[in-house]
């Protein structure tokens, strides 16, 4: 069995939806906004941690699941004390079942976790063999001076997996430094060329160039400017590097955000492992969901879910 | 002279402070600093992250010294969660949440850099070691050899319900009725009993140094909560502790696979 988790209306999961449909795919789906009248229960006993789960009239033995999307967003908690309880009780519990059950999670909670560092996530990406931007975590106004003064162009970020727009440094920042004194701040050289953003589904790569002229395309629309998406096929190096990368995060499913230099260099800024590849794919028409529909498919009738 | 030993711990932490006079006491005060939450919210950082993925973290503590990763040889971590910024005290809790998750991914990116040099090794889940779904160490704990105090878990929907706290982190429980296992030594009033089980265990889940808590279930003890921050409050415990770092200074602690898997 399938089990989806998450809002029907969140683009990235109507899609893997109408794909599984489109498969007749048989499949269980938990809405995130209906946790109040769900309930879990699991145990140890017996191998695998088992259990049950039901749901809108639906009464599931967890050890029959082979495979799960599931899409963690802000839960929303209800204002009654005792359904409150409940959901985060279902919370903490479905969380631990993703990250011990033996199916195939799309993406175990704990696999996620290295996108809440980025400096730590860069240090994964570049064990796994790509190029990650020279970076600088600082709350020191005058060496981040000394690294613009080397590097000439570079720009700041968020630390954590808190999203931020990435905003070149320049002469208009100069007055506000001395702020950082009061939270270290990351920032990195400025690589300059082409964004590419890869989606791996195991074993496959979509990949989509994004042509733009914003420092940080995903905000494109706030400065006036607009981004072109366009389906492009890799060279195997850097295909293989990155289905490397998402294996060695544990990550079935990943968006794995690359600039591809004029000089030809791959520089990799970060791997996230919930991404929202409906954009792509309704831009590109790269069949990312089909990919993760038969990914899904193809697991839970596998003997083991992997 | 450099820092080679740090120790990071609030000033309530009696344990920590255990083991910084004793490491000051082997290896001259100036290789030893102590560093509470708030030191290092104050302190001057500089961490780097090559293209190559190499780290490189100089942090200016707020009485003048430098501790930097090249020359630690090893840290004992007893923080859990991020120093509260002193800027950020009356911002919004939107902005106190902001600054947190901030200096927590920092730390995190600083503390896993440091490897094995670390006690216990840091994770993007938990920097204090190993993270530790209560299902997951109930589970490794069985396969260790020991029984624990609850195997079923529900929500509260009139099955039975029992949603255990998280049991790695730093409260104490049952102080009279436990293990210490720090590196390959087993200490603890049930050493005797349940010590070669516990190492098995600290060693499924990729932590070096825990103390292991048993409470009475009818006529047995059941593991009821792994402590990764154990307050050290015996002589013997901190003198395994300082042995620990020594060892690890020198190098001759075997990491093996789940320690590495425990990032």
């Amino acid at each position: 069995m399938i089990l989806v988790f998450g809002r029907p209306d969140d683009p990235p999961i109507a899609l893997l939806l109408a794909a599984l449909q489109q498969r007749n795919a048989g499949y269980a789906f938990i809405d995130d906004r209906h946790l109040a009248y769900t309930s879990l229960s699991l145990d140890l006993d017996g191998g695998p941690v088992g259990g049950r789960l039901r749901a809108a009239g639906e009464d599931i033995e967890l050890r029959a699941i082979g495979s799960v999307y599931a899409r963690l967003l802000n839960v929303v908690i209800p204002a009654d004390p005792g359904q409150a309880s409940h959901v985060q009780a279902f919370h903490a519990l479905f969380t631990q079942w993703l990250d011990l059950t033996p199916a195939l999670v799309v993406n175990r909670p704990w696999a996620m976790a290295s996108n809440a560092s980025k400096p730590y996530q860069a240090q994964l990406i570049a064990a796994a063999g790509l190029e990650v931007p020279e970076t600088l975590v600082s709350n020191d106004p005058e060496e981040i001076e000394a690294f613009h003064g080397r590097h000439g162009h570079i720009v700041f970020k968020s630390i954590s997996g808190v999203r931020s727009v990435v905003a070149e440094f320049g002469s208009q920042h100069a007055g506000r430094l001395p702020l950082v004194r009061s939270l270290p701040t990351q920032f990195q050289v400025a690589i300059r060329g082409a964004d590419v953003r890869v989606h791996v589904v195991e074993g496959r790569t979509f990949a989509t160039e994004i042509t733009c002229e914003a420092d940080d395309y995903r905000y494109a629309t706030r400065s006036g400017a607009e981004a072109q998406l366009r389906g492009i096929t890799l060279d195997s190096d850097i295909r293989d590097a990155c289905i490397r990368l998402a294996r060695s995060l544990d990550l079935p499913l990943c968006g794995i955000d690359l600039r591809r230099t004029p000089d030809g260099r791959w520089v990799c800024f970060e791997a996230n492992p919930m991404p929202a590849y409906s954009y792509y794919e309704e831009h590109t028409g790269a069949d990312i969901s089909g990919a993760l529909a038969s990914l899904l498919l193809d697991a839970a009738h596998s003997p083991d879910g992997q | 002279m450099t820092i080679e030993f740090l120790v990071i711990a609030g000033p309530q932490d009696r344990g920590a402070a255990s083991v910084t006079r004793r490491l000051a006491a082997l290896h001259g005060g100036s290789a030893v600093l102590q560093l509470s939450p708030a030191s290092l919210s104050r302190s001057r950082w500089l961490h780097t992250v090559s293209p190559a993925g190499t780290c490189n973290t100089r942090i200016g503590v707020p009485d003048g010294r430098t501790a930097d990763d090249r020359n630690l040889r090893w840290v004992l971590n007893r923080v859990v969660s991020p120093p509260v910024v002193p800027a950020f005290r009356t911002a919004s809790a939107k902005d106190q949440d902001y600054a947190a998750a901030e200096f927590q991914a920092l730390m995190t990116s600083w503390l896993a850099s440091l490897g094995t040099r670390v006690i216990n090794p840091a994770g993007p889940a938990l920097l204090a070691g190993a993270y530790g779904p209560p299902l997951s160490w109930m589970g490794q704990a069985r396969a260790a050899g020991l029984k624990v105090q609850v195997s079923r878990m529900a929500t509260p929907d009139g099955i039975p319900s029992s949603v255990p706290e998280p049991p790695i982190g730093s409260k104490d429980q049952s102080p009279g009725s436990y293990v210490l296992v720090a590196g390959r030594r087993i200490l603890g009033p049930l050493a005797a009993m349940f010590g070669p089980q516990c190492l098995d265990l600290g060693q499924r889940l990729g932590v070096v140094l825990a103390a292991f808590h048993f409470v009475p279930s009818g006529r047995n003890l059941v593991l009821a909560r792994v402590n990764c921050m154990p307050p050290l409050a015996q002589e013997e415990e901190v003198d395994a502790v300082v042995r620990l770092a020594g060892e690890e200074a020198e190098g001759r602690i075997l990491h093996d696979s789940r320690l590495r898997a425990a990032r």
